[in-house]
């Protein structure tokens, strides 16, 4: 099978420079071909490590002394305004 | 004293016995780097006034007599992929070019509370994806053994570093072989845990499913302990399990009699260079001089590893650069007329040119188009491989393959995912696996081998690692010329 590189970049949300999509179409294809020639094993997926499952912690929010505040968390941020994050417009 | 050639474990006993202080043990490491990091490049962020500040205040809680950990002021470079509140943590792209964590990972937390030194952070392949560093969106990291050759990747700067003498230990992530590939080509050991022994928090993620954090050392003991330091159950990393791990350092042994290595005779019918072959070929003999038994097993589905491993930690790739769109963190594209336009360009100008191409495999693997022939079939070999390492370790205690192909390959030759041949297996079935240095080729590179242990048996592998080490010798830090 042939990655159609248009639909897929569309999709990824990126920008592929047309001179580099023989290039990429050949490097894809070449990792798709390997799957296509491996054997399908079997139809049943189990779930990896079942007897030995996550732990998840409970639902509760960290003390207050490990909780990151608004201004560090919003600190990388490219555009903050009223601790608000800022993106273009979306409603014209 | 060059204090910088010494190991944690000698730097330790010389700190210790106030032979040395920890304040010349980092000037001397600092040093070093001043005198080689413009040929070995292993670097993105140098930290030497923090570095030497934190020194004086670990040698001021020795002169109070505080107990300390064992790890106390040892210099210690950290992957650029790992979280280090406020330094720069880059990931080696230019999309997180100018990103301060406000957090600390888990580990760093952790090197932390045991006064451990950090000299930098260090470089890797944009997103630990390649295997030769040439894919940093800043500058590709030398082998210190020959500046023409790569130290393989995505850690090859922390496998430098600690190579060149540029950092005593480093930490790295290893997601398919980014700690054991260049471990391998730099002459040092390194060490991917078991999936679930290491916390990733605050690492940032390549692929999820396959993504541990390791410790890289000259010496057996240092890489032992460091990941006694590291390891563990981890509130914020669900996937962390809450087992019991004792002091790895403190329990190595290199009485390995009766202990059986399997060797897998699919990995040396892969195209193996003959120096290569010769090297491990030899390191069994010496294993079985050290009383180990020896037994041929089979890995039969191994050949489909690397496409099976390319296809899962690209579509995990793909979901987990999802988050990287201009608007929380990181850069943003100054050209745009909507919200769409500012999420593609920011992506586009920003992602280099293999990590773009692995987010476009791994959104076709996820796609209508691709999830069952692609994504969900590499998912049922993964099963395979998996229960086909359950299966050997019935018959043996430990695998042993060698780590890679080749020795170290000249800077600039395509061969990224080669270089993975041998170590995707050990991520897919979330085994612990170390590199080990077991020879050099007619070019003085070093070359490695892998030992592969069952789950959350980092000891054993630690010990075989470390009966050859007592044996052989490690390998000397190199003149870099």
């Amino acid at each position: 099978m042939q990655i159609n590189i248009d639909q897929t970049s569309k999709l990824a949300m990126l920008k592929i420079d047309k001179s580099k999509y023989e290039q990429l179409q050949n490097k894809l294809t070449s990792i798709l071909k390997s799957v296509d020639e491996m054997p399908r094993m079997t139809e049943d997926l189990k779930v990896l490590d079942a007897d030995n499952p996550m732990e998840l912690r409970e639902d509760i929010p960290i003390d207050d002394k490990d909780r990151l505040s608004r201004d560090e968390l919003l600190s990388n941020a490219p555009q903050v305004q009223a601790g608000c994050l800022v993106v273009p417009k979306i409603v014209e | 004293m060059e204090l910088y050639k010494k190991s944690a474990a000698e730097l330790s006993a010389l700190i210790k016995n106030k032979s040395c202080s920890v304040e010349e043990a980092t000037k001397s490491v600092m040093d070093r780097i001043t005198q080689v990091e413009n040929k070995v490049d292993a670097y993105i962020t140098i930290c030497e006034q923090d570095a030497l500040t934190k020194a004086r205040e670990v040698d001021e809680k020795i002169a109070k007599g505080e107990e300390l950990h064992p790890l106390a002021g040892i210099p210690i470079g950290i992957k650029d992929n790992i979280s280090t509140k406020g330094i720069l943590t880059s990931s080696a792209s230019k999309m997180l070019s100018n990103y301060i964590p406000p957090y600390n990972a888990t580990v760093i937390d952790k090197i932390n509370s045991a006064h451990m030194i950090i000299t930098g952070k260090t470089n890797l392949d944009e997103f630990a994806m390649g295997s030769t560093t040439e894919t940093s969106y800043y500058k590709p990291t030398k082998n210190p053994h020959n500046l023409a050759k790569t130290p393989g990747g995505s850690s090859g700067g922390s496998a430098a570093a600690v190579s060149a003498g540029q950092a005593v230990l480093s930490l790295g992530s290893d997601t398919g072989g980014s700690i054991r590939t260049p471990a391998a080509f730099c002459g040092v050991v390194g060490l991917k845990p078991t999936y679930g022994a290491v916390s990733r928090f605050g690492l940032i993620a390549l692929a999820s499913s396959l993504d541990q954090i390791g410790p890289i050392g000259r010496t057996v003991t240092d890489v032992a302990m460091l990941y006694s330091l590291i390891c563990g159950h981890d509130n914020m990393d669900a996937t962390t399990k809450n087992i019991k791990h004792g002091d790895y350092a403190k329990n190595l042994s290199s009485d390995i009699r009766n202990i059986s290595i399997g060797i897998p005779t699919e990995y040396f019918n892969l195209d193996l260079n003959d120096e290569v072959r010769d090297s491990i070929t030899k390191a069994i003999k010496k294993y079985e001089e050290l009383g180990c038994n020896i037994k041929e097993i089979s890995l039969s589905s191994n050949e489909y590893a690397l496409p099976t491993y390319q296809i899962i930690s690209a579509a995990e790739a793909s979901s987990n650069l999802g988050r990287y769109d201009g608007v929380k963190f990181g850069y943003r594209s100054s050209d745009y007329a909507n919200l769409n336009e500012m999420y593609v360009n920011t992506r586009s100008e920003a992602f280099g040119d293999e990590v773009k191409s692995r987010i476009l495999l791994g959104t076709f693997a996820l796609s209508a188009q691709g999830y069952n022939d692609y994504y969900y079939k590499a998912k049922l070999m993964q099963q395979q491989i998996s229960s086909e390492f359950t299966e050997a370790f019935n018959e043996c205690d430990a695998i042993l393959t060698p780590t890679t192909l080749t020795s170290a390959f000249d800077l600039g030759t395509d061969a990224i995912g080669d270089a993975d041949s041998c170590t995707v297996a050990a991520n897919l079935a979330g085994l612990p696996a170390i590199n080990l240095p077991c020879g050099l080729d007619s070019d003085s590179m070093p070359i490695g081998m892998q030992i592969i242990g069952k789950k959350f048996d980092e000891q054993t592998i630690l010990n075989i690692a470390f009966a050859y080490e007592n044996a052989c010798g490690i390998v000397n830090m190199p003149e870099i010329v």
